[in-house]
């Protein structure tokens, strides 16, 4: 137990997990997306039919989620590019902040966009 | 520990490459996602997007895309699983199996992306 207890896990090991983490999901996602975009070279009926499968409040509900883990692995790996190019390595929790920031801010916007869409609220 | 000196996980050149690739899917990907989420206004359907899936330019935006993206998202799972993987022919298994997604994603990709017409 007093191992356990000495083991702390720092930021850097937290973002680094949660890289893995999003990462295994995109890939994942990435077949899948792959395999129902195929349907546009079967035809437009064909296409259509597996867009309209998706076109409903859950799937619409996990595409704002997806963005969000796109985003931050877009972010979170542009941070770890920077940190090994030697940019801000002295400044390395502000980055962090950054990133963490820069993720929410454009994971908001992205998704305020999409959900107002399906909501059917009025964009002006 | 012998498996690390005949089969490692990539070396100093793939590790670079990661990085380039993660930011040229960066841009791209933050492109395709506000094209498709944000720009299009109406459903996403076939009419939305056919007529500029089919321009040149786009079928080569795609296509760098998705071979880059396939790189990228693949390498990355065997990085992950070189922590993990230790027995030598499971390895190669492995690495064969994601050898083969590659082949068969990229592929079935380029056969959706180079012939399309908008006319179907």
């Amino acid at each position: 137990m007093r191992v356990i207890k000495r083991y702390r896990i720092h930021l850097g090991t937290f973002a680094w997990i949660l890289h893995r983490l999003s990462g295994l999901a995109l890939i994942f996602y990435m077949l899948l997306h792959i395999w129902v975009i195929h349907h546009l070279s079967v035809g437009e009926e064909s296409f259509n039919g597996i867009m309209e499968f998706f076109n409903n409040p859950l799937f619409k509900f996990l595409e704002i989620g997806l963005v969000g883990v796109i985003l931050y692995h877009l972010w979170n790996g542009l941070r770890v590019t920077l940190i090994d190019m030697g940019v801000l390595v002295e400044r390395q929790k502000l980055l962090f902040g950054i990133a963490v920031a820069v993720w929410l801010v454009t994971w908001f916007a992205i998704g305020a966009v999409m959900f107002c869409r399906f909501g059917g609220f009025a964009l002006s | 520990m012998k498996y690390r000196e005949d089969m490692r996980s990539g070396g100093a050149l793939l590790w670079l490459f990661q990085r380039v690739t993660g930011v040229y899917l960066a841009a791209v990907l933050l492109l395709h996602v506000i094209m498709l989420h944000v720009l299009i206004e109406g459903e996403l359907n076939f009419e939305a997007i056919a007529h500029r899936v089919a321009t040149p330019m786009w079928k080569t935006i795609n296509i760098s895309f998705l071979v880059v993206a396939l790189f990228h998202g693949l390498y990355g799972l065997w990085i992950v699983l070189d922590d993990y993987v230790h027995r030598r022919w499971l390895r190669v298994s492995v690495f064969g199996l994601l050898s083969i997604i590659a082949l068969v994603y990229v592929t079935l990709g380029i056969l959706t992306i180079l012939p399309f017409q908008p006319g179907g």
